[in-house]
């Protein structure tokens, strides 16, 4: 029999075929949930928008929100503050995760128990969490300031209420702790991968633990080091959630991080244009920031 | 014979088909998955409804009733905490009488702040929502969205003449009207008159009712020891400048720019803070932040005086919400030493968006809210010009004092605390350019004043520059 319609295409042709449409719907979902609305928040970053029910009167007006953005003390200090966030989080959650990977990957006791017990907060709800710390550290009398104070600290440190120099560190230690599940479990994985071959090789060469470690167990799970950065830098951007529930950027402004700016813009003060134009401003340091650890990783990822 | 070859091809070929049909439903599957997902659900418009508000979408079902019956309610946006209270409840079934449609609410997440950034994009989203309350200020950015619709047409197709019935508390912006006024919440003072009696003070009375009496009394009254205190006032903004306000300090200079250099206004934010932080007649700001302490918390019995808007007299008559063993008495707001007497105001309103369907059911359900509210028993003050003075007489006799009779509170102090008319009666809120975020200045630099993070000098400083900046961007965006 001849064989018609898609049957009449190569198989490779028919795979090709058949692969695209396992992936149309997802295709479909990115672009109406995420390209499409990038692509509007692009062109309203050049706009003076401030209400969708005012899209009629629209005008577009270059670069001034970018411009304004510049000139803009609460929204420049914002970023700084999620900035700082980052400089902090990303080292703070790779290398915690890493230690306790480290750890837990050799036959401790209740091995088992310990891995549960620290990816319980990454399933954890983030508004119980919030109310857990903030209880924990009340600076009245949380738990953590009465040992402090039992241990004889004088000043003891605002937290997340008064500290409006600690509160950030605060913020991102308490991140840490939560998202620090997924990076540890993900480098459990890459460190179970490490051919036992290499380090008895190593061994039978006269390497110690140190220099096993440099020389064999960072370069064998640098993609997986590489990954994680990657992902732990996104993370870190997207801190509006907790944030939100640990202070709602105080005290004062002092833990108003670019994405409640954002937000305050957009939907507090309706300056849509303007919030669409920092959120472009985020976008782009982001997408530098990852295009700059690629192009670096070739110095330092082992893909061998 | 067929070959062992040709039943092989066949046997794969077949194998092939299989998997292709197998791939293309799976396909199919997921796309139908993903589109039916995206779908709108027309019997379940949205997951933070009531079951009540959910039943109220409308039906394409024919009644057979002899009048023709209207298929749609009315939906009224609503914060879930407010759409249980009995005066809500009934308040929603005065307007459904009135308008001869079921008027239900349509639960939307948050409160405060968070309930207004979901509102406002419900409204700019196209959300079937009817009917919206606000005050005089927040009417504002409903206005300049065009989420609010005028009302002069529609009350000209009811013949309802607006200006009769509420006359000067119309907010009308260039000339046009968008809102009904249901109410004037005046601020006043409550108390706890068991913690009087315990502390054997006399109760203080309204004629010469101070804010240094307040706070001499809020002294004698605190025993921190047992977790009494004098005072409790909220975290709210207009706290911050509440006596500015009451001495009428102008917000903007003449020249457009903010006047919160002038010194009543630190002085204003010095007072409030002093109350908890230097006089310790109320908890200090920092157990206040930390504690996250309610704003109902006077209804504890902890507290013995708690200045606030007029509406807080409603936590008075709700026995179930809010359980006590204690009669409470009512004061005016306190008055600034050696100033007429004065107290502030917000004028409560309802609102219909642009975007309703049933624009002429909601106008008739809205001028039922915004005439009634005040007979529901909560302490509502009428924001109406057509009532005869034995009319308000009647209104404080027989619905405003009659259930609180119980506590002690008589008709004589309602007319003290709500209709003097030796007491100017200020705008509470920031009304002007730039006011959302001056408020917001207000609250952030005034929290870092409290929490002795800065200096009084610093937080003034940066409250004008913020205020100045936020001016500019607006009449920019303006123009």
């Amino acid at each position: 029999m001849k064989p018609t319609g898609f049957s009449r295409l190569s198989i490779r042709r028919q795979e090709e075929i058949t692969g695209y449409l396992f992936i149309i719907p997802f295709l479909i979902g990115f672009f109406l949930f995420q390209g499409l609305p990038f692509i509007i928040s692009f062109i309203i970053s050049f706009t003076d928008l401030q209400f969708v029910t005012n899209i009629g009167s629209l005008k577009f007006i270059g670069f001034k929100n970018f411009i304004t953005f510049l000139h803009d003390n609460t929204a420049v200090e914002s970023l700084g503050r999620s900035l700082l966030y980052t400089v902090l989080f990303v080292p703070a959650i790779m290398m915690s995760s890493l230690i306790l990977a480290l750890i837990l990957n050799k036959r401790i006791m209740a091995r088992n128990a310990i891995r549960t017990m620290i990816f319980l907060p990454y399933v954890s709800n983030i508004v119980a969490i919030a109310i857990v710390w903030q209880l924990l550290l009340d600076p009245r009398d949380g738990p953590v300031n009465l040992l402090l104070q039992s241990m004889g600290m004088i000043h003891l440190p605002m937290w997340l209420v008064g500290g409006t120099h600690i509160v950030i560190p605060t913020i991102v230690l308490i991140a840490c702790w939560q998202g620090m599940g997924f990076n540890l479990v993900t480098y459990l994985a890459a460190l179970q991968g490490v051919p036992k071959e290499l380090y008895e090789a190593s061994e039978i060469d006269g390497a110690n633990s140190l220099q096993k470690f440099i020389r064999v167990t960072l370069p064998m799970i640098s993609p997986t080091t590489f990954f994680l950065t990657i992902t732990s830098l996104i993370a870190s951007t997207q801190n509006y959630s907790i944030v939100q529930v640990l202070t709602k950027g105080g005290p004062g402004e002092a833990s108003r991080v670019f994405p409640l700016n954002i937000v305050e813009e957009a939907f507090t003060h309706s300056r849509l244009g303007y919030a669409s134009a920092q959120s472009l401003v985020i976008f782009t340091i982001l997408i530098l920031a990852t295009l700059i650890q690629w192009k670096m990783q070739k110095r330092w990822v082992n893909y061998d | 014979m067929e070959s062992y070859e040709s039943n092989m091809n066949r046997g794969a070929d077949e194998l092939n088909r299989s998997r292709k049909t197998l791939s293309w439903a799976m396909a199919i599957l997921l796309l139908i998955s993903v589109t039916a997902g995206c779908a709108k659900n027309t019997t379940k418009e949205t997951s933070m409804e009531t079951p009540q508000a959910s039943s109220a979408t409308e039906t394409e079902t024919p009644q057979a009733t002899e009048e023709p019956k209207k298929d749609f309610t009315l939906k009224f946006a609503i914060s879930a905490k407010s759409a249980t209270s009995d005066e809500n409840v009934k308040l929603m079934e005065l307007a459904s009488e009135r308008a001869g449609v079921k008027v239900e609410p349509l639960v939307l997440a948050g409160e405060g702040v968070e309930f207004d950034q979901k509102l406002m994009l419900s409204l700019m989203a196209g959300e079937g929502i009817d009917i919206i309350y606000t005050n005089n200020a927040s009417i504002l950015k409903y206005i300049a969205s065009k989420t609010a619709a005028p009302l002069e047409d529609l009350a000209a197709e009811s013949s309802y003449d607006m200006d009769k019935v509420f006359g000067k508390y119309l907010k009308k912006d260039e000339g046009r009207v968008y809102g009904l006024p249901a109410f004037v919440d005046i601020w006043i003072t409550l108390y706890n008159k068991k913690l009087f009696d315990d502390a054997k003070i006399p109760y203080p009375t309204a004629s010469d009712w101070t804010w240094n009496k307040y706070v001499e009394t809020a002294k004698k009254l605190t025993d921190a020891s047992k977790g009494i205190y004098g005072s409790y006032m909220l975290d709210y903004d207009v706290y911050n400048y509440m006596r500015a306000k009451q001495l009428k300090v102008k917000e903007y200079k003449d020249d457009g720019t903010s006047n919160f250099d002038d010194p009543a206004y630190a002085e204003s934010m010095k007072f409030f803070y002093d109350l908890g932080n230097a006089h310790k007649v109320q908890p200090d700001f920092l157990t206040f932040k930390s504690k996250k302490l309610a704003w109902d918390g006077f209804t504890n019995g902890q507290y013995a005086m708690h200045v606030n808007g007029g509406w807080s007299i409603g936590l008075m008559s709700d026995p179930k919400a809010w359980p006590r063993d204690w009669k409470f008495g009512l004061l005016p707001m306190p008055s600034v030493d050696g100033a007429k007497k004065s107290t502030l105001s917000v004028t409560g309103m309802y609102v219909i968006p642009s975007t309703s369907k049933h624009k002429k059911e909601a106008f008739a359900a809205i001028t039922a809210m915004a005439e009634k509210q005040y007979t529901l028993g909560s302490g509502r003050i009428p924001a109406r010009v057509d009532l005869t003075d034995e009319e308000i007489a009647a209104f404080i006799t027989n619905n405003l004092a009659k259930p609180y009779a119980n506590d002690g509170v008589t008709v004589e102090d309602f007319k003290a605390a709500f209709f003097n008319k030796d007491q100017d009666v200020v705008d509470e809120k920031m009304i002007g350019p730039g006011s959302t975020k001056i408020n917001q200045a207000f609250i952030s630099e005034g929290e870092l004043y409290g929490l002795g993070q800065k200096t009084l000098e610093d937080a003034m400083k940066a409250i004008k520059e913020k205020a100045d900046t936020a001016i500019k961007e607006e009449k920019e965006a303006g123009q």
